[in-house]
């Protein structure tokens, strides 16, 4: 009876939720020395740290609120529900200071990233280039 | 004054004509979010503000509606190292009461206006009026941003409000926690005066922040002597935000010594303790309980709860009922028990 009730709920479950989470990438163009834990990611992208180790200014990039890979990055990264973020970038607004940049596409990121010094942003981990630097790599359990 | 506000537009302009070399580090435009601000085009320069409305129905006094605080902000980078901010805020400057007496008056006030240089994460140096860095609402106390009409009397009773000097700050971060401090000093007149109930100038402080998962501690440490009176004022105390996953507990204290020109010394203290509850993710339940002392050995308690809706992040209407005794300033009226409103807007 209950292996019967399984096999139904697992028929009637749509197949995204059959698939593990994808593992999304922190990637750079170069970070010389740089090795980067989930926390230290957390402060780069909720403009905590500024600075890389060499001095140069971080510049972290985003995906929309909606895109899957920012979803992911969020829940296993920054670790807050979306609406907390956005009063957390309310409050920064008060300070003067701006939420990450946010560009539509992974190719967009990857594009950014290959032009501006010190931009850091998240990509699926199978659209990594060779040219481009991981930092970290996450996956939601 | 007028020459004061002149410069200070006029240090706004030149660093923001500089700002053009942040194109590279300023977010594409992507359609305006309500509590983001506006970006002027690629230029880096941001504006934004809040506008408040509030409500008040007091024992002693009769019934008012007030346009309490309309701000501006112009804000952006300039490089990758130079960061400027200016706010410009009127204050109650039309009301109403149920008499029907209307009251305008013109009180715009220079808020802030700062230049940052970032040097490091550990080390950034501001110059200019800014918020004073003591507890957690002094520093982030719009009412759009806030949990309940009224302000704690110790987020700004005990201390200049806004100083007018520098800051250096900075932040280091551990395996499992963040360490923030800022140190800063004045030894100067304050630029536009009308702004706060404690006014110095000259005051050194500093403050040390822990922050550990959902917990925040602060301490801080300041000596500031008074404008007016010329009394010496030495405080430290204690801030505190604990999150959990519906539930904040918020407080501040502070307390020091009040040397007087004469010779004489006296306590002078204020705190509060707030508790939070979501009831959903647009709605709040507040409860607060202050207790004061002045120098005066004047004492001031006050019992909050309120209830906060939060149709979108940058926006909140607020309904809270207050019941206070005693007095902390000499100047201030008898109070009671009172209920209050507001409607705030970040945009």
């Amino acid at each position: 009876m209950l292996n019967t009730a399984a096999w139904l709920l697992m028929m009637l479950m749509p197949a995204w939720a059959l698939q593990p989470a994808p593992q999304i990438a922190l990637v750079t163009r170069k970070a010389p020395g740089e090795t980067i834990s989930e926390r230290a990611a957390a402060r780069v992208f909720l403009k905590e740290r500024l600075f890389w180790k060499d001095g140069s200014r971080i510049v972290p990039v985003n995906l929309p609120p909606d895109h899957a890979a920012r979803q992911t990055f969020s829940q296993a990264v920054l670790k807050r529900e979306r609406r907390e973020l956005l009063a957390y970038w309310n409050e920064q607004h008060f300070k003067g200071v701006n939420p990450p940049v946010v560009l539509e596409s992974e190719e967009a990121v990857k594009a950014f990233i290959r032009q501006v010094d010190g931009a850091v942003g998240y990509i699926r981990r199978d659209l990594v280039d060779p040219d481009l630097t991981v930092l970290l790599v996450v996956q939601l359990p | 004054m007028q020459a004061r506000r002149l410069a200070a537009v006029a240090l706004t302009l030149f660093v923001a004509s500089t700002a053009h070399a942040q194109d590279a580090v300023t977010p594409p435009s992507r359609g305006y979010t309500l509590g983001d601000g506006y970006p002027l085009g690629s230029s880096g320069i941001r504006l934004g503000g809040y506008i408040t409305v509030d409500a008040e129905n007091p024992d002693h006094e009769p019934a008012s509606l007030a346009f309490d605080d309309v701000s501006l902000f112009v804000f952006g980078e300039a490089g990758s190292r130079w960061r400027y901010f200016t706010e410009v805020e009127e204050t109650h400057f039309w009301q109403i009461d149920s008499t029907g007496k209307v009251t305008a008056r013109n009180n715009a006030d220079i808020e802030r206006l700062y230049l940052d240089y970032l040097h490091a994460d550990g080390l950034k140096v501001r110059a200019g009026k800014f918020l004073t860095p003591v507890g957690t609402w002094n520093e982030i106390h719009p009412d759009p941003l806030t949990w309940t009409v009224s302000r704690p009397l110790a987020s700004f009773g005990t201390f200049p409000a806004f100083t007018t000097g520098v800051q250096v700050f900075g932040s280091w971060s551990g395996e499992s926690r963040d360490v923030d401090y800022t140190v800063f000093a004045q030894r100067n007149a304050a630029l536009d005066r009308s702004t706060g109930d404690r006014q110095t100038e000259r005051m050194l402080g500093g403050r040390v922040r822990v922050r550990q998962s959902r917990v925040e501690i602060g301490v801080p440490l300041v000596r500031y002597t008074e404008r007016d009176t010329r009394d010496v004022v030495t405080f430290s105390g204690a801030d505190l935000v604990a999150r959990a996953r519906r539930l904040e507990v918020r407080g501040e204290l502070t307390a020091g010594r009040v040397r007087s020109l004469n010779g004489s010394a006296a306590a002078e203290y204020a705190g509060y303790l707030q508790g939070l509850w979501a009831l959903t993710d647009r709605v709040f339940l507040i409860g607060r309980q202050e207790r004061a002392e002045s120098r005066d050995r004047l004492t001031y308690t006050a019992a909050s709860a309120g209830l906060l809706f939060r149709p979108l992040p940058a926006m909140s209407l607020k309904v809270e009922f207050q019941d206070r005794s005693g007095r902390f300033f000499a100047a201030d009226a008898p109070m009671g028990k009172q209920v209050l409103a507001s409607f705030g807007v970040l945009f």
